[in-house]
C-alpha cells in the first residue's frame, strides 16, 4: 500500500468541510476495506472523493481512478468555503439570462468553449435558458492546445446537442507571435497568452455578428476578483453569468446542471501552453484561494483575522495583494472628469431602458 | 366579517409607466374576481426599481389621473401601489399610493431609503418624513403602509400598529443574494422572521407584497405573505414566479386576538417616549431639556 507522503496530490481541491448534496450510486468507495479509522466522504461538486484517515493524512481515493492523499494541512484549511444551493443559483442564473435577452432584444448566445469547467457550465446555463438550437459554441484551439480540451468540448457539446464551430486560431496568432520577442520566459508566456486570448475574443465577436448573438461569458468569480484573466481577452463578453460564483461554487453548480464529471473533475487550465494549469500558475489551489477570498471579500475580514482562522499568512497576504492590485480590470478606465455631467459619475443609467433594446 | 387581500406578485418592466400601469389594472382585474378588495402591487410596481437618473422621467404627481384610474373598473377595490412620486416642491420621493374608486385614501413616502450594500435609494430619491395609517372604512379598516426597507426598522410597524392599524401592508423589491449559502438567502429568512414578529407584536394582520423578474444583474425574490393578527401564515406566494394570489382575513380575528394578548393596549407610550426623549438629547449631547451639556 502506498504511503501518504508519496501520493500526495499536487492541487488539493478537496473540501473536507463542503456540504454534500448528493451520493451517486455507483461511485464506490474503492479501497475502502484498507483503510485505518473512520471514512470520510468529500464531495468536489458533485464528484465524491472517499477517503479514510490515516494517522498524518487522510487518504484520497478518486471516483475516476486517480488516487492520491491530502494531507492534515490541508483538511484544516481555516475558513469554510462558500456554500452554494446549486438548484436555486441555476434558476436564478438563468432568469438572469432570459431576462437579458429579452432587455437586448437578442434571441441567440455565443460561447467559447474551452473544454474546462467554467465555458461547459456557461453553455449548459445558455442552453437551458434559451434552448440549444439558440447557442452556438465555438471551439478555438491553437496547435498547441491539448487534445483533452477538444474531446471535453465535444463531449459538452454532444450533451447538449447544440450548434458548435471549429476556428483553428493558429494562423492568426502564429504571425503576431513572430513578431513577440524577450529574454524574459514568464513575460514572454503571458504576452503570448494575451494573444491568443484576444484572437479568441475576435472570433467569438465576429462569429456573434453572423450568429445575429451575444457573446455570453465565462469568467468566474475567483478569477475576476483575483485578476486571472485578460483584460479584452476571455474577459470581453455582453453578460456575466457565472460572476457571481467562486471556482468551488462553481463544480456544484456544474455538478447539478449536469456537466460531464470528466469535465468538472479535470485540474482548472487556459491551455494557453502545454503543462499550464491556474493552480500551477496561480500556486495555490483554488480550495485555499475561495477559502481566502471569501473571509477577504464576502465576510469583510482583516488578513489577521483569516490568519487566525488557521489560513497561511502569506497566502492572505498574497490574495488580498492581488485583489487591490487588480481592481482595474474590473472596472471602466477613469475618466477626466471635466463637465457637469460624466458618465459614471453623475450620468448613471441602466443599461436598457424602453426603446434602448433593439 | 371576512374580507378578501390579493397579492400580485408582478415584474415590472424599468422605466415603462405604460407597460407597469396595464400591469397594474391586470393585476386589479384578477383580484377582483376572485372577490378581493384589496389588491396590492409592489415597490415601485409603475417604474420598475433599478432606475438610476430616470427617476424623474417616470415620476408623477400624487394625484396623477393615471395612478388614480388604477382600478377604477372595478368598483369599491382598494389598491396599494408603489410609484415614484414628485412633490408639489420637486422632492422626489419612492411612495406608495392607496387608491379607490379613483380617489386618493392614503400616501406614504418610503422613510428608510437603503444607500449601503447593493442598495443606492438615497441617491436618486428622497426620504418621507410620516408614519401614519389611513381609514379606508370597512372591512379593512385602517392600514399603515409602508415601502420595503422601512420595515427594518420595527419602529415603523410598531407605531402604526399603536396608531391604530387594522392591516400593514409593506409593498417590496428585494433583490435575492446568496442563494443556499451558509447565510442561506439571508435576507428572505430575515423577511420572514420580522413579519412574523410585527404580526404577533403588533396583533395585526400583514400583507407584504414583493416583486419578482429581474432588473440588470439584480433578481427579486416574490415570496409575497399574507399573516393574521396571531402572526400565522395565511397564504404565501412562490419564490422568483410571478403570481397572484388571495388569502382571508376575518376581522373577528383582529378583535379576539387583541383581547386575548392586549400588548398594543398595555403599551406604555409615555415611558417610551420619556427614554426615547433621553436617549435622542444624549446622542446629541443635549441634557434631557435639550440644553447644551
Amino acid at each position: 500500500m502506498e504511503t501518504p507522503s508519496d501520493r500526495r496530490i499536487a492541487h488539493p481541491r478537496v473540501a473536507l468541510s463542503a456540504p454534500i448534496y448528493e451520493v451517486r450510486p455507483h461511485v464506490r468507495p474503492i479501497g475502502a476495506k484498507s483503510c485505518i479509522g473512520a471514512q470520510l466522504t468529500v464531495e468536489i461538486g458533485r464528484i465524491l472523493v472517499f477517503g479514510c484517515d490515516q494517522r498524518n493524512g487522510a487518504r484520497l481515493l478518486r471516483p475516476w481512478g486517480v488516487r492520491g492523499t491530502m494531507t492534515s494541512s490541508d483538511a484544516q484549511a481555516g475558513p469554510p468555503l462558500p456554500a452554494i444551493e446549486p438548484a436555486q443559483a441555476v434558476e436564478v442564473i438563468i432568469g438572469f439570462i432570459r431576462s437579458q435577452m429579452e432587455q437586448t432584444g437578442f434571441s441567440r448566445l455565443v460561447v467559447g468553449l474551452s473544454g474546462g469547467v467554467d465555458s461547459a457550465t456557461v453553455a449548459f446555463l445558455a442552453a437551458r435558458a434559451i434552448g440549444a438550437d439558440n447557442l452556438l459554441a465555438v471551439r478555438m484551439p491553437y496547435r498547441t492546445s491539448s487534445e483533452a480540451s477538444e474531446t471535453d468540448a465535444l463531449r459538452v457539446v454532444e450533451a447538449l446537442g447544440c450548434r458548435t464551430d471549429r476556428v483553428d486560431i493558429t494562423p492568426m496568432v502564429d504571425p503576431m507571435l513572430a513578431l513577440i520577442s524577450g529574454d524574459d520566459d514568464s513575460s514572454l508566456n503571458v504576452r503570448r497568452g494575451n494573444v491568443m486570448a484576444r484572437q479568441r475574443m475576435i472570433v467569438l465577436y465576429d462569429r456573434s455578428a453572423a450568429f445575429d448573438a451575444l457573446v455570453i461569458g465565462t469568467s468566474n468569480k475567483t478569477e475576476a476578483l483575483l485578476g486571472y484573466g485578460t483584460l479584452h481577452g476571455d474577459m470581453a463578453a455582453a453578460l456575466a453569468p457565472i460572476g457571481d460564483l467562486y471556482k468551488t461554487q462553481l463544480r456544484a453548480v456544474a455538478g447539478a446542471l449536469g456537466v460531464p464529471s470528466e469535465v468538472i473533475a479535470k485540474p482548472p487550465s487556459a491551455d494557453l501552453w502545454p503543462g499550464q494549469t491556474d493552480e500551477g500558475e496561480l500556486g495555490r489551489s483554488y480550495d485555499s484561494l475561495d477559502r481566502t477570498l471569501f473571509a477577504l471579500v464576502d465576510r469583510r475580514w482583516t488578513v489577521d483575522r483569516c490568519v487566525a482562522a488557521g489560513l497561511p499568512r502569506d497566502l492572505v497576504e498574497w490574495v488580498a495583494q492581488r485583489v487591490a492590485r487588480m481592481e482595474f480590470k474590473r472596472q471602466v478606465p477613469p475618466v477626466a472628469k471635466l463637465s457637469l455631467r460624466t458618465p459614471g459619475f453623475d450620468h448613471l443609467y441602466p443599461r436598457r431602458r424602453p426603446g434602448s433594446g433593439r | 366579517m371576512e374580507y378578501r387581500i390579493a397579492l400580485a406578485q408582478v415584474a415590472p418592466r424599468l422605466a415603462d409607466l405604460d407597460a407597469n400601469l396595464g400591469i397594474a389594472s391586470d393585476a386589479v382585474r384578477r383580484a377582483a374576481a376572485q372577490s378581493a378588495v384589496l389588491t396590492v402591487l409592489p415597490e415601485l410596481a409603475l417604474s420598475g426599481y433599478l432606475l438610476q437618473d430616470l427617476v424623474p422621467e417616470v415620476a408623477i404627481r400624487s394625484d396623477d389621473p393615471r395612478l388614480l384610474a388604477i382600478g377604477r373598473d372595478a368598483p369599491g377595490m382598494l389598491v396599494a401601489v408603489g410609484f415614484v412620486e414628485e412633490t408639489d416642491d420637486h422632492r422626489y420621493c419612492n411612495s406608495a399610493a392607496l387608491v379607490r374608486d379613483g380617489q386618493l385614501i392614503g400616501l406614504h413616502r418610503k422613510v428608510y431609503l437603503p444607500t449601503y450594500g447593493l442598495f443606492d435609494e438615497g441617491r436618486f430619491t428622497r426620504p418621507g418624513d410620516r408614519i401614519r395609517t389611513h381609514d379606508a372604512g370597512p372591512p379593512v379598516g385602517r392600514i399603515g403602509l409602508s415601502v420595503c426597507e422601512d420595515f427594518w426598522h420595527a419602529s415603523v410597524a410598531m407605531v402604526q400598529a399603536l396608531d391604530g392599524a387594522d392591516l400593514l401592508v409593506n409593498v417590496a423589491a428585494g433583490p435575492s443574494r446568496a442563494p443556499g449559502s451558509s447565510a442561506g438567502l439571508a435576507a428572505i429568512d430575515g423577511w420572514h422572521k420580522m413579519q412574523d414578529t410585527y404580526a404577533l407584536l403588533g396583533t395585526v394582520p400583514l400583507a407584504f407584497c414583493n416583486r419578482v423578474g429581474n432588473e440588470e444583474g439584480l433578481t427579486f425574490w416574490g415570496g409575497s405573505r399574507l399573516l393574521a393578527a396571531d402572526g400565522s401564515t395565511v397564504v404565501q406566494a412562490p419564490l422568483w414566479e410571478e403570481a397572484l394570489v388571495v388569502g382571508t382575513l376575518e376581522t373577528d380575528d383582529l378583535r379576539m386576538q387583541r383581547y386575548g394578548l392586549p400588548l398594543l393596549a398595555d403599551e406604555r407610550l409615555e415611558l417610551v417616549r420619556r427614554e426615547l426623549d433621553r436617549i435622542i438629547a444624549e446622542r446629541a449631547g443635549l441634557d434631557a431639556d435639550g440644553d447644551s451639556e
